[in-house]
């Protein structure tokens, strides 16, 4: 689920930063500017494993900044493709199931990939599976166990559109990003509470 | 910024678990006012320590690499096997591909009893941060 990108990048540390040891302060630094972003093609950034290498930290003129060079690695978070991760159903609609790990949300099971005899209901707004008869409700808060089938990364950076001769209308809507950055679809919603597979699934060996 | 490597190491949720304990100690321990702590890695916490990887420890994740040598897996199979700690037939045949092709049926017995041995869990839920080494990453790398 989880893997070490090794990047290189450089670090301003702000004077207010100068009190605390070198280490801490590049940790700090590079925690802020990293946690909690995607970048693309790399996965969800978690926190700072280690530092690599940090250089001396250069002061530049008019800016009382220390800049240093880190070569750091990043825990991040991507799952690859075929593994199986256990989650939580945060809400189902007509399209399929919506997934969340906690600190990762966009997770969706299309209703096509459900297991079959799937039904939605709508009175409740969940899924239920029918299984010889059967009625097993897939509730919000359940947690289940899913594999993953595809990613998608989405590039959400601001699009510089070409402007007309003579028309200066910003248009804001073309900034605002629907889509997530990162986001899995899945396939094989594998078997739900951890209760059922006693009853359902019969142990091959 | 540049990005050198992306893959350059797997982790499995144990390390990622002790590594932010680790950091968040080290925060306490350093006294420094200012620096906060992220907001999102305690939600990562709360989602680690509800996982199996909560109970593990170093000591208990060599023992099960060790016991699993003579199987052979592959890595990401015996990574998924510390993540999710299967403790039925289904859950192992799911983490492990192509098993019957692979290995005869009364290995999966086996398997099954490695794990519970090599992890337990019943008991307690404390979490036992011992001076865990990193090699596991390395040694997976």
């Amino acid at each position: 689920m989880f893997n070490l990108a090794e990047m290189k990048d450089t670090i301003k540390i702000e004077p207010s930063g100068f009190r605390k040891k070198k280490a801490q302060a590049i940790t700090d630094e590079i925690n802020r500017k990293y946690a909690n972003k995607v970048l693309q093609d790399v996965g969800l950034c978690i926190a700072m494993h280690d530092i690599l290498y940090a250089s001396e930290g250069f002061i530049h003129h008019g800016d009382g900044c220390s800049y240093v060079t880190v070569h750091f690695r990043l825990v991040i978070f991507r799952p690859f493709v075929g593994e199986i991760i256990t989650g939580k159903i945060r809400s189902c609609n007509q399209e399929g199931v919506r997934v969340t790990l906690g600190f990762f949300d966009d997770i969706f099971i299309p209703y096509h990939y459900l297991q079959e005899n799937s039904e939605f209901n709508a009175d409740e707004q969940v899924w239920v599976w029918m299984y010889d008869e059967n009625e097993m409700f897939m509730d919000l808060e359940e947690t289940i166990r899913f594999r993953v089938e595809s990613e998608q990364f989405f590039d959400t950076s601001p699009s510089v559109r070409p402007k007309k001769e003579g028309v200066d209308t910003p248009d804001l809507s073309a900034n605002s990003a629907k889509q997530a950055p990162y986001s899995l679809t899945n396939i094989e919603l594998l078997f739900l509470r951890f209760e059922w597979c006693i009853d359902v699934m019969a142990p091959s060996c | 910024m540049e990005i050198l490597q992306t893959n350059s190491a797997m982790l499995s949720n144990y390390e990622v678990m002790s590594l932010l304990a680790d950091q968040k100690a080290q925060r306490i321990a350093n006294e420094v006012a200012g620096t906060r702590e992220v907001a999102e890695n305690r939600r990562v916490q709360k989602y680690l320590a509800a996982s199996p990887c909560s109970t593990q420890s170093g000591e208990q994740i060599r023992e099960l690499k060790k016991e699993f040598k003579d199987f052979e897996l592959m890595k990401v199979e015996l990574l998924q096997i510390l993540n999710l700690r299967p403790k039925s037939a289904v859950e192992l045949l799911l983490v492990i591909e192509e098993f019957e092709e692979r290995f005869a049926l009364e290995d999966c017995d086996k398997m099954l009893n490695i794990i519970a041995k090599a992890l337990p869990r019943d008991d307690d839920e404390e979490m036992e941060e011992e001076g865990e080494e990193e090699e596991v990453a390395a040694e997976n790398a």
